[in-house]
């Protein structure tokens, strides 16, 4: 044999090939051909379904169906043609053992199953379903607190803080010998880098832009006294604030969110849905462990 | 902090800080006029299989949508007011038609083809379209490209825009970008029209394959504009990836720019986008060697990543200088533009926190997949930028419309920070003080895109300025004017002027204050309030007026330091900040519209 020849037989690619070739051949010989199931394929409707359904990634089948109604002849003939062609490929090599060790299309077929799962449906929540649903899920659907007052404002960068808490502290009796309302803040504030009024702010907001010194007092101050209180510190000076309303947070009512609680409890339906199916399969296994920590051998 | 983020959605959107000056006709809006969806060629070929215009338009509003790649819930942390999806004309839809086997790609070879291959690899098909714009492939198009094809994929574009276009409470615009890159050279521009469906329905959007040259583009809006009465406005971005082409001194033909050529300009280009994702286009510190913040979040470079040297044409500053020339010579200024901010991320989010960027592309959504990011765009090279804020009378399609028409508009490095300017010939020193800046500026002046001319005798232009910081970012550092002029013999000036700053800081000899300090914590990407200030305001008085000479006035605010996004993700990753290659810090900044002076 000569050194070249040897060389080409130590090839990894050449000992592949030669051992393809080999199954093939053998397959060839001892393999049965013929009218036997795994040479028979049947095109039906629900085959096609199904094809189109996985070429599209999506599963609805009865959009599909109806697209599968109004294909043309020639268009329908394509389908039916790509549909043998791969399920032929497919069979084929799967009898030669193709797909074994394959970790891409372990995935692929554990993610095609995951969608076969998946199945949506144009079911319609009954009020009290949803009712329920909220019940279930309140805190995710809480509306927040809030509060409505107006303030006006010391601002300690430009009169120093104890000069500005002075000056807050001798406006807080004008404001309230004056009987002054919610509009007449702005003749006694300093200009304030936000807001003057603020109607039904949720914490956060008012947090964001009075720190959270300020968040925590007005919590704590009586509402629609018709009194101005304070001084409040805040981050940048010194408030007198009118407060004139506070709701709590609730629950809201099922009218208020319904859109968003029938998408949130269809997609929770759906994936309770799969995540059941997936089990029954599981049941269907029997799972062995070794040398699994926790885990009997059995 | 779930619940935090739900009960942000119940309350409205943004549009306060607006009343910051008092109550007026104008409010604030915020919003993104450049965001590309799966339905952008580019965006799914980077992995955007899923964000759709309709689902950008949710997220921008405030609904929950699904993370792209956890499919968790996940919502905006604030909703915009305003939102343009831009999707490339070129070949829109593309892939998502091909998925869905569209009937009239799928008739043609080309279309079956390219089915066939996605089936394989879902990035492939942007490889074998991608070099089109360049024109190789063109004889493509005649498959992929038909009428009827891109009349169905711009129907659905813009039936998701109405869909979620809420009148009084969210604007969802239609636009497109026109995506011309004459050898990588970046001439892009988004175009936005107030129209509704039914009569942008009546045109197809204008594609770079239809000419790339921006006079035919212009020849199509004034066509499209008498025969259907839409408006639009067409926005240029990413000068600073034009190697000087997007401002140029000559037409497409490369003759001297005439009269004509500045006149239809200017009729279209009333704004231009000055910082997003892939860089600032304000200027270069060797344009500008006088300005001591001009080398900000730069990106000089060509589309493909090839860097180029810093040339006027790819400058906003520089061009505003050019058009002053170009008006005392040819009687019109074709580079008379107001500036906003925009993201063009493709991931369909419109994202420009520097603590929560979520990319320019879908594929760097994942933080720990950035050390890896590479190519074009690596993420740590990119902005987490920008935004646009309007003044308008009201949030609708026209109105927010109406204020990129009058430049009563200007852009952020990503912050909300609320800006007033106002230019005139009467403000006092103690309007600053005023409670109702507004008020006392409409009066007085006009707003920031406006015009001065013919000073009274003896004055000199003065403008009167409002900043607020953003109440989720870092205090203001300071407040500067930058004016350019153009001498008698013809020589073209720049200077820039510290307004007022926080503190007590005492500016220098040349008026310069000095750098405000920096709290940021570099290991836990952590910063405080304890310097800068909440609201800076100021007049300022140009103090060598010449009232003979051409000149422009632009305001820009700067925050202090805070984290840098690439500083975020490395505190994240738990890796040395250094191996980002970026800067850890970042003085986020707004620069205001400019005002013209005319004698």
């Amino acid at each position: 044999m000569s050194a070249g020849l040897r060389r080409v037989l130590r090839e990894p690619l050449v000992h592949f090939i030669a051992f393809g070739a080999l199954i093939y051949l053998a397959w060839g010989l001892w393999g049965q051909r013929g009218d036997d199931d795994a040479h028979h394929i049947v095109v039906d409707r629900a085959a096609l379904l199904q094809y189109l359904q996985y070429q599209a990634k999506a599963f609805e089948p009865g959009t599909f169906g109806e697209q599968l109604d109004a294909m043309a002849p020639a268009e329908r003939q394509q389908l039916i043609d790509n549909f043998v062609r791969e399920e032929v490929l497919y069979r084929e090599a799967k009898a030669l053992g193709l797909e074994r060790g394959d970790y891409v299309m372990r995935l692929r077929l554990v993610q095609k199953m995951g969608f076969l799962l998946e199945s949506t449906t144009d079911e319609k929540p009954t009020d009290a379903e949803l009712q329920k649903y909220l019940d279930e899920n309140a805190e995710l659907y809480s509306v927040a607190p809030s509060w409505t007052f107006t303030h006006v404002f010391l601002d300690s960068t430009e009169r120093g803080d104890a000069a500005a808490r002075r000056e807050a502290e001798r406006i807080l009796v004008t404001l309230n010998k004056v009987h002054a309302g919610f509009n007449d803040a702005p003749r006694y504030s300093d200009r304030f880098a936000f807001l003057q009024n603020y109607v039904e702010r949720t914490p956060d907001y008012i947090e964001s832009q009075f720190g959270q010194d300020f968040m925590q007092a007005l919590a704590k101050l009586p509402v629609g006294t018709g009194l101005w209180q304070g001084p409040l510190h805040s981050d940048t000076g010194w408030h007198l604030v009118l407060l004139t309303a506070h709701t709590a947070g609730r629950a809201p009512k099922v009218d208020e969110i319904r859109d968003r609680l029938v998408d949130d409890l269809k997609r929770d339906r759906a994936a309770a849905r799969q995540d059941q199916a997936i089990r029954a399969l599981i049941d269907q296994y029997q799972v062995q462990f070794v040398d699994i920590p926790g885990h009997p051998e059995k | 902090m779930k619940n935090k983020l739900l009960w942000v959605g119940l309350v409205a959107a943004t549009a306060s800080l607006a009343q910051a000056a008092g109550a007026d006709d104008t409010h604030l809006y915020w919003g993104d006029t450049h965001l590309h969806t799966s339905y952008s060629i580019d965006a799914y070929s980077t992995g955007n299989y899923v964000i759709d215009p309709d689902t950008a338009f949710r997220y921008a509003r405030g609904l929950p949508i699904l993370d792209p790649v956890s499919r968790e819930k996940m919502r905006i942390e604030r909703p915009l007011d305003f939102l343009v999806v831009s999707d490339h004309a070129e070949l829109l839809q593309l892939q998502i038609r091909l998925e869905e086997e569209d009937p009239d790609l799928m008739a043609t070879p080309t279309g079956k083809r390219l089915a066939e291959m996605q089936k394989q690899n879902r990035n492939a098909v942007f490889g074998q379209v991608g070099q089109i714009i360049q024109g190789q492939g063109k004889e493509m198009l005649v498959d992929l490209d038909s009428d009827k094809v891109r009349g169905n994929a711009w129907r659905r574009q813009v039936k998701m825009a109405d869909d979620n276009n809420v009148p009084g409470k969210f604007t969802a615009m239609i636009g497109w970008e026109w995506s011309s890159a004459p050898d990588w050279s970046n001439l892009h521009r988004v175009i936005i029209t107030p129209a509704d469906g039914a009569t942008a329905g009546k045109f197809l959007p204008y594609s770079s394959y239809i000419s790339n040259k921006p006079e035919d583009l212009w020849a199509f809006l004034d066509r499209t504009t008498r025969e259907t009465g839409a408006q639009f406005v067409a926005i240029p971005h990413n000068s600073n990836m034009s190697g000087g082409k997007m401002f140029d001194r000559v037409d497409s033909e490369g003759r001297p720019i005439t009269a004509e050529y500045a006149r239809e300009r200017i009729r279209w280009e009333s704004v231009m986008e000055i910082a997003q994702s892939k860089g600032t286009s304000e200027t270069d510190p060797a344009l500008s060697p006088n300005d001591e913040f001009a080398g900000f979040e730069l990106r000089n470079k060509l589309l493909p990543g090839t860097p180029t040297p810093a040339q006027p044409g790819m400058f906003a500053r520089s061009a505003l200088l050019e058009g002053l020339q170009f008006e005392q010579s040819l009687g019109v200024n074709p580079y008379k533009f107001g500036f906003v901010g925009g993201t063009d991320s493709h991931t369909g989010l419109s994202s420009q926190q520097e603590y929560d960027f979520k990319g320019k592309l879908t594929n760097q959504l994942v933080t720990a997949n950035r050390p890896t990011s590479r190519g074009a765009f690596p993420i740590w090279e990119l902005s987490a930028a920008g935004l646009a804020g309007v003044w308008a009378t009201e949030n609708t399609r026209q109105g927010i419309f109406d204020s990129f028409r009058r430049k009563e508009v200007y852009g952020t490095s990503g912050p909300r920070i609320a800006l007033r300017v106002f230019g005139g010939f009467g403000f006092k020193e103690a309007d600053a003080k005023a409670m109702d800046i507004a008020a006392i500026g409409y009066k007085g002046g006009v707003p920031m895109g406006g015009d001065l001319a013919k000073a009274p005798k003896g004055q000199a232009p003065s403008l009167l300025i409002h900043a607020s910081r953003d109440e989720l970012s870092g205090n203001l550092d300071r407040i500067q004017v930058i004016k350019g002029w153009v001498d008698a013999k013809g020589e073209q000036h720049e200077k820039v002027y510290d307004v007022v700053g926080s503190g007590k800081r005492k500016p220098d000899a040349n008026g310069h204050l000095p750098e405000v300090g920096n709290t940021v914590d570099v290991k836990t990407a952590t910063y405080t309030n304890t310097i800068g200030a909440a609201q800076l305001a100021g007049v300022w008085k140009d103090p060598d007026f010449d009232p003979k000479l051409r000149a422009f006035y632009y305001v820009r605010v700067l925050e202090i330091p805070t984290p840098r996004h690439s500083l975020y993700d490395a505190v994240a990753l738990n890796i040395d900040p250094a191996t980002t290659n970026a800067p850890l810090t970042i003085q986020e900044r707004a620069w205001s519209s400019p005002i013209w002076y005319t004698p």
